[in-house]
């Protein structure tokens, strides 16, 4: 019984996180975002044409909304499709699928590490507790962002490297593995090369020896043949899109924080040189991802990144932060889970940090990892140097805690975020869509486009994606890259998305879908509209209005 | 001769620079008046720090008479004092001190409650009984939504706000606090490496016991104002100690680099401060 304690703790851990991460997947969040519905009509469309819904066949890169989103996440939807049906679980479910495999393989990465065995024990058991309730880890998990699954190719990607140093055939896996990792999210295309180059110069010696030659070149070329694609496309202005426009060292879009207008000549070169302020600004984002405000406290800014009361890691758990940085730092004793963590403490930001959003956690969600282990260091210290009674009564406290924040999860995650973010997550348009599938077949519906929610609504309606490609010519096939046209309005069966035209649309019998600010109280009596369903968020403030026409008081 | 003179200049410039910008970026931005009565506690501050490395058994005495001058800073002296005798001076006539400390404390009790985070707000009473009609039972309801909740969180933001190195390296960038607080640059924002290393390696500065129960007091005393904008000047002269201890630390880890690394820590400082007189 003894020696299963460690497989049994681990099991209890896995089941809790199970629990937070697939507890009504797919109803909480009750909205479904529209790039969401954009991956999951991309998948929806592949299965059922072999093109997406530009017609272009098996994408390197997914055009959706011109953002270009990477591919991986998107083909791992399709085969849940005829499982799950066209449904935001099945579009949720390899996130959550993902984010829960995280989970021991975190356990199984520290106590490869870890030389001293006890220490491994206790600290990957404490580790992965801490990531199985972790509410930055949680609120990615639970709905569609490719951050998730790229983590764990990532990290399995270490493991299976770590565990090459005694199996040299498993570097071709490791290749392979950081190979797929590179297109599965952004930040990985600069993480996980910066992160095969330290690994490999720390282990050049065995690496270069001729046991791991052979194995390197077959899995390089895997891994090249895997990548190519992608480097393909690397220079197309769609490829380039996000790092463009974000990154603090363009100036194209806006200058840098603390730039003053009112000086030229010598004064503004001095006062306004870029590197200073460049200098000052990266430093500024890159100190905000270790934050003791921003971790603890504030969390994300972004209301889809964050629950309402949480910030990344609960506040408690700082002391034990605190006190496992000064650890990590101090003892070598740590062996190479301290090189590791050093190193992914000082790297996972670097692709937050060049852009000028402040303390992003999807882009920086990597980081995540390193701060769970460094707070599993500080409780399994002060664990141990507890003694008999204290111990106990030590235990008891930090399980009254876990038991705190998994209430507070429950709370801030399903209560308060369903009240307080259904507009940000766009709830309403499923019952919108639900009730345009049993208006009269013949009657047209025109709904405002606004925040492209023509994607969620062709999701929810299920629309064919061969006549949606023959209805919604964008760009040619050639030019998918490089054009970033966008099309004005779009056509998904009976029902046509774009800017409501008050000239014409009145004018004829149909059915008008927008919220209040796109139909207001005055133009409902103005243009005699009967109001037909009002779909409201919990707050009760409206959601969705669906109204009829009267063309013949006209 | 000539290069020591050289670096000693560099190593004074660099002092001036730590020690410039926090005050000079106070005055800018409020009055002479107010300069003077929140700068004067950190004059008595100097005072203790005098007596502290004269080994004086009673260096926190100058600190009880910010408790009578501001009583909002009245929690900070009975901290400070109790840390000393309980930790450096474990003598009978420090617990006189703390007494004191205490008594000062209570005189000023109510002007310290009225400037606390135990105040009433409508608002936020509104929004944490709509809250409790969300959840499906009342005692899970009770348990995130209450009276206690609402004050933690407002010490809780208080406290991490002064814990935050961006606080006093980028001015809170990106994550300004509007309104209740002026976002001061403090000081130059490289320095952060020379605070991080003066932290790393506290046991090099011999005044790090100062540093550290000055600072706790200071942040705990402050993490319980309504607002800790311009009180937090008591934490001035900690910061800037710590960061010259880094300094320190730095010179003789890096003894082939130091001139080099002296000169990037000058340009960018006066740079930086050029450029708060220019914004101002």
């Amino acid at each position: 019984m003894k020696k299963f304690w460690p497989v049994i703790a681990l099991i209890l851990i896995i089941f809790l996180g199970l629990t937070m991460r697939f507890y009504k997947l797919g109803q909480a969040p009750a909205g479904f975002y529209n790039d969401e519905a954009g991956q999951g009509y991309a998948a929806y469309s592949i299965l059922k044409t072999g093109k997406d819904e530009f017609g272009k066949p098996f994408p390197i890169v997914f055009r959706s909304f011109a953002d270009f989103k990477t591919p991986v996440y998107i083909y791992s939807i399709v085969p849940l499709i005829p499982i799950f049906g066209l449904t935001t679980f099945a579009v949720r479910f390899p996130s959550a699928f993902f984010s829960l495999l995280t989970i021991p393989l975190i356990y199984f990465l520290i106590l490869k590490l870890t030389p001293d065995k006890k220490l491994a024990i206790g600290l990957s058991l404490i580790s992965s507790l801490v990531l199985a309730i972790s509410p930055w880890h949680i609120v990615f998990s639970r709905t569609d962002y490719e951050c998730v699954m790229a983590l764990f190719l990532f990290l399995l990607g270490i493991y299976t490297f770590y565990l090459s140093l005694k199996k040299p055939y498993l570097i071709a896996l490791s290749l392979i593995i950081f190979a797929v990792s590179i297109p599965a999210y952004h930040a990985q295309r600069v993480l996980t090369p910066l992160t095969i180059f330290i690994l490999f110069y720390r282990f050049r010696k065995t690496l270069l020896t001729r046991d791991y030659i052979k194995y390197s070149i077959v899995g390089g070329v895997i891994a090249l043949l895997i990548t190519l694609p992608t480097l393909s496309i690397s220079t197309t202005p769609g490829f380039l899109a996000r790092a463009r426009g974000l990154n603090i060292f363009s100036h194209d879009r806006q200058m840098p924080s603390g730039y003053l207008a009112e000086y030229n000549g010598f004064a503004s070169s001095i006062l306004n040189s870029s590197v200073f302020l460049t200098t000052e600004e990266f430093l500024s984002l890159y100190s905000a991802y270790f934050s003791p405000r921003n971790m603890f406290n504030l969390g994300d800014y972004v209301p889809r990144s964050s629950y309402p009361t949480l910030a990344t890691f609960f506040s408690w758990e700082f002391p034990f932060y605190i006190l496992g940085l000064f650890i990590l730092i101090q003892n070598k004793e740590l062996g190479e889970l301290r090189f590791l963590t050093i190193v992914l403490l000082l790297i996972s930001p670097l692709p937050a940090a060049i852009t000028r959003d402040p303390y992003t956690t999807i882009r920086s969600l990597p980081l995540v990892i390193p701060q769970v282990v460094v707070i599993g260091l500080g409780i399994f210290t002060v664990l141990s140097l507890l003694k008999s009674r204290a111990k106990i009564l030590g235990f008891g406290i930090l399980g009254l805690a876990l038991f705190y924040s998994i209430l507070n999860l429950y709370s801030s995650g399903i209560i308060l975020n369903e009240f307080y973010r259904a507009k940000d997550w766009d709830s309403g348009i499923k019952e919108a869509a639900d009730f345009i599938n049993t208006t009269e077949p013949n009657i047209p519906v025109v709904i405002d486009a606004v925040n492209q929610n023509f994607m969620q609504f062709a999701f929810f309606l299920q629309t064919d994606p061969q006549s949606y490609q023959k209805d919604n010519f964008e760009v040619s096939l050639d030019d998918y890259y490089n054009d970033m046209s966008r099309i004005p309005s779009h056509k998904i069966g009976k029902v046509i998305v774009r800017q409501l035209n008050w000239q014409t649309d009145t004018k004829k019998d149909q059915y008008l879908v927008a919220d209040n600010i796109g139909i207001s109280d005055n133009q409902i009596k103005e243009h005699n509209l009967t109001v037909v369903k009002e779909i409201f968020y919990p707050d009760q403030s409206i959601a969705y209005r669906i109204l009829r026409t009267n063309p013949a008081s006209k | 001769m000539k290069g020591e003179n050289v670096f000693s200049i560099l190593w004074l410039l660099s002092i001036v620079a730590i020690f410039l910008i926090w005050p000079l970026s106070f005055l800018l931005h409020n009055s002479i008046s107010e300069f003077g009565f929140y700068f004067f506690p950190t004059l008595l501050i100097g005072s203790s720090l005098f007596l502290f490395v004269k080994r004086k058994f009673y260096w926190t005495a100058p600190l009880l008479v910010i408790g009578v001058f501001n009583p909002a800073l009245a929690l900070f002296s009975v901290l400070a004092t109790l840390a000393n005798s309980l930790l450096i001076y474990k003598n009978k006539l420090g617990w006189i001190l703390v007494v004191l400390s205490l008594i000062v404390f209570v005189f000023g009790f109510n002007k310290f409650k009225s400037e606390s985070v135990f105040y009433f707000d409508h608002n936020d009473q509104q929004v944490a009984l709509r809250n409790t009609y969300l959840y499906p039972d009342v005692y899970t309801a009770r348990i995130f939504q209450n009276k206690f909740t609402i004050y933690t969180n407002r010490l809780k933001f208080n406290f991490f706000a002064l814990v935050d190195p961006n606080n006093y390296f980028f001015n809170f960038h990106p994550r300004e606090i509007s309104v209740t607080n002026q976002n001061l640059e403090k000081f130059p924002f490289l320095a952060i490496f020379l605070f991080l290393i003066g932290i790393y390696f506290y046991q090099n500065n011999s005044n790090w016991k100062f540093i550290l129960i000055l600072s706790s007091a200071a942040i705990l005393n402050l993490s319980l104002l309504k607002n800790f904008d311009k009180n937090d000047f008591i934490l001035f002269l900690p910061i800037a100690l710590a960061i010259v201890g880094g300094l320190s630390t730095l010179s003789q880890l890096f003894k082939r680099w130091n001139l080099i690394l002296l000169i990037i820590f000058l340009i960018f400082s006066y740079v930086q401060i050029l450029h708060l007189i220019a914004s101002s």
